[in-house]
């Protein structure tokens, strides 16, 4: 009991003199900037603000004179309450603006102006960035904090084993559990789950295919990349794969392939050829590129509806022949690139379908979750849901929960590292799933929200326009634009798939090397360590997610009330402005985040390296050396939120 | 085995096809009412009789649409003026009309009335692309 009083003390500590710090910072305000307020001349073009970083000194007051060289844009500062247009020919005079707070903030273009509008902003630093300095400082202390306490076993204190290391039975819950199972084990769960989501993708094809051209006004875009993609992002940590359990896209091939709905229909009636997966294929290679391959055309995906509308009928497509030819889910397992990355992170996922005692099921012959029954089918995803101790390809389908007749499969809520605790993976394709996926999340906070603009043409081709089917000639690009979209597409992929595995595999050289290991080889231990970056990658899509929303939760608002983006108001939210939410402290929620995926990357590094090395001291040497790396990413993850 | 699928634990007949008929139908009933929801636009774009919806894209992407409209001399309208994509306006020279500003994703409405008869241009006052120039329209005015 002790041991707790101490924990506490030190984290209230801690957070009191954090905020206590990051306050006083704002008492400061230099006197000295007295006077006419400075001019400061911005350009605005599509998509990008002329000078991309502004520095202002704390307490200084500002005249922005804003033209534009093309079309009408706007001006919108994080945390004032300015939206002005500024049209083509004229000069518009925004201010003068006093900035009190120091810290870095962004300019945005407040009136659309294209399919990339939503990520034309510019930085202004208010000098002198103490928050900044400040985080960057507690990104050391958090880091080396983390590495530090894993130096002995500790016999964690209650409330952290609470907070830390549980399991529950969701289904063995007084009241809600009985009443969990009964919704769970009815047939039709899956099917009215699945039919709303369906309906609403018809919406997101119609509106992909023929729906305005331009994103942010278009269902398709509004709805799946700002809102979809964020909830997934939450979705996985709270829920596993839940996403699967809903998702439409392979619902069709499921249906056709089982000729029933929702009923339980005998395996050897399916039709299908029934063909047996190739061995050569059984990995997600195939997913993990395609999410590369998604990713080198990110900027025409999430801001041209006709991009996503035939990337989503491809992938219907492709889920339906692949039923049809080799039976189950072999296109989720295999294929789909967000049931791949869904997947991985769901290994640090709160949430996971497992049986209540392994030994019943080892002994159960007739094991009717792996085989089918007349209540459920097999595990459509060809696991043995009685053995499951890794939820990377579970898809939640609950047929397991059904189809046992010994109710010994449930859902449980547990600790986000038990995964990794179970056992040692080493497989080189969820290695790399990984290495892309953390890549991404940073590489994208700084296309998307950074004030670079070379960067997001160059992904863009240089396009202005938006594009639906009938329009889809608009996104010809040319040679030029071309040729620089290939530079981008190098950049991306190299950074991807060879410098940060590289950068990884020689700290993880260099851990093996410190924990004087002789047992594995470097290989393994590289790949077994990469396990580290599924929750810390997921909480970083999770930061980033949150910007993406928090500015632009009227778009999707919009597209509810306005799915094809003509003019319709169906709920009233038709018309909504654009106002971003508390934009101006988004850094300031996502920092925690990207903390607390610090400390769980070298929480599980360290659980990896007990399983690897078998030994206290050496897996502390090896996650002293990780932990090094993740603290790392996590100072120039917070260098581009607020440096 | 096979029995098992098609009767429960005691014995009795299980209803499943009725159920997998129901579903079948529901299915099928709501993706068609869903997949023809943008037939209802002239319905749910909310334009009265006496408006004229006038919706603004690029010049690339069909600048005006419709890019003709025929209006009765005397009589007055309401031009709903909407913009898709960016910021567009629409001016009629020879009637001194400007719309001002249109801002993506929002419309202006106006009242019009044209009080000579012939055939004039309109077109976007706004830059708006690099086709900006060719942005325009016809309309007709003709007598009551």
């Amino acid at each position: 009991m002790r041991n707790l009083k101490w924990h506490i003390v030190a984290v209230t500590i801690i957070a009191l003199s954090l905020a206590g710090i990051y306050f006083s910072t704002h008492l400061f305000i230099p006197t000295s900037a007295q006077g006419a307020p400075r001019i400061i001349d911005v350009e605005t073009k599509q998509f990008a603000f002329t000078p991309e970083t502004i520095h202002i000194t704390t307490g200084e007051e500002v005249i922005f004179r804003v033209t534009s060289t093309d079309i009408t844009h706007g001006f919108y500062i994080d945390g004032f309450n300015i939206f002005t247009d500024v049209p083509p020919g004229e000069t518009v005079e925004i201010g003068p603006v006093k900035f009190n707070d120091p810290g870095k903030i962004k300019i945005r273009c407040a009136t659309l102006c294209g399919p990339l509008h939503p990520f034309m902003v510019a930085d202004i630093v208010v000098e002198p960035n103490t928050p900044y300095y400040l985080f960057f400082a507690a990104t050391i202390v958090v880091g080396i904090g983390s590495i530090v306490y894993l130096n002995k076993p500790r016999q964690s204190p209650a409330l952290l084993k609470r907070l830390f290391d549980f399991e529950i039975d969701l289904l063995k819950i007084k009241k809600i559990g009985p009443l969990l199972k009964r919704v769970l084990q009815w047939r039709g769960i899956h099917f009215a789950l699945l039919l709303p989501n369906l309906l609403i993708f018809v919406i997101v094809l119609a509106s992909g295919f023929f729906g305005n051209p331009m994103g942010a006004l278009n269902f398709s875009i509004a709805v799946v990349w700002i809102l979809w993609f964020a909830a997934v992002e939450f979705m996985i940590l709270f829920a596993s794969r839940f996403w699967c359990t809903v998702c439409p896209l392979p619902a069709f091939g499921e249906w056709l392939a089982r000729r029933r709905l929702a009923a339980v229909h005998e395996p050897k009636k399916w039709f299908s050829l029934k063909k047996v997966w190739p061995k050569s294929l059984d990995n997600i290679w195939i997913a993990a590129l395609g999410f590369l391959g998604i990713s080198l055309i990110i900027p025409w995906l999430v801001t041209r509806p006709v991009v996503s509308g035939l990337l989503f009928i491809t992938l219907i497509v492709a889920a339906l022949v692949l039923h049809l030819i080799y039976t189950e889910r072999h296109f989720c397992l295999h294929v789909c690139p967000a049931s791949a990355y869904i997947g991985y992170h769901a290994s640090a996922s709160l949430l996971a379908v497992r049986s209540r005692d392994k030994s019943i099921c080892d002994k159960h012959i007739a094991k009717e979750c792996v085989r089918g029954g007349p209540k459920g089918y097999g595990c459509p995803w060809k696991r043995y849901p009685g053995g499951l101790d890794w939820n990377n390809y579970c898809g939640q389908c609950f047929e397991c929960l059904k189809a046992c007749p010994l109710d010994n499969m449930t859902l449980k809520y547990r600790a986000v590292d038990k995964d990794i605790q179970a056992k040692t993976h080493t497989k080189t394709d969820e290695a790399w799933m990984g290495f892309i996926r953390f890549t991404l999340a940073v590489f994208y906070e700084l296309v998307f929200f950074g004030p670079y603009f070379w960067i997001k043409d160059w992904g863009n081709m240089g396009i202005t326009m938006g594009a639906n089917l009938l329009s889809i000639n608009l996104l010809t690009p040319t040679l030029q634009g071309f040729r620089n979209w290939l530079g981008w597409a190098v950049i991306v992929s190299s950074v991807a798939l060879i410098i940060f595995p590289a950068v990884f595999f020689v700290f993880s050289w260099l851990a093996k090397r410190a924990a004087k290991d002789k047992e594995n080889t470097s290989k393994n231990v590289f790949l077994a360590y990469s396990y580290s970056l599924a929750p810390y990658g997921l909480l970083l899509w999770i930061a980033f997610a949150i910007t993406l929303v928090a500015v632009n939760w009227a778009y999707p608002m919009r597209a509810f009330s306005d799915p094809f983006g003509w003019g319709w108001n169906l709920l009233g939210t038709g018309n909504l402005a654009w106002r971003p939410f508390m934009s101006n402290y988004i850094p300031l929620i996502q920092a925690p985040i990207v903390f607390v995926g610090l400390v769980l990357a070298i929480t599980s590094t360290h659980r990896i390296g007990l399983n690897l090395f078998k030994d206290q001291k050496k897996a502390f040497r090896g996650t002293a050396v990780m932990g090094a790396l993740h603290t790392l990413m996590a100072i120039i993850f917070i260098t581009l939120l607020m440096g | 085995m096979s029995d098992s699928y098609k009767n429960d634990s005691n014995g009795r007949k299980k209803h499943w096809a009725i159920w997998e008929i129901l579903a079948l139908l529901l299915l099928i009933g709501s993706v068609v009412a869903t997949a023809s929801a943008p037939l209802l636009d002239s319905f749910l774009v909310g334009v009265k009789p006496n408006e004229v919806l006038i919706r603004m894209y690029a010049e690339e992407a069909g600048g005006f649409e419709p890019s003709g409209i025929v209006l009765i001399q005397g009589v007055t309208v309401r031009l709903v003026l909407m913009s898709m994509d960016v910021t567009h306006s629409l001016v009629i020279p020879d009637f001194d009309f400007d719309s001002g500003p249109v801002h993506a994703g929002y419309r202006k409405v106006i009242e019009f009335t044209p009080d000579k008869v012939g055939t004039f241009m309109f077109y976007c006052n706004t830059i708006c692309s690099s086709m900006h120039p060719f942005m325009n329209g016809v309309l007709d005015v003709i007598q009551g």
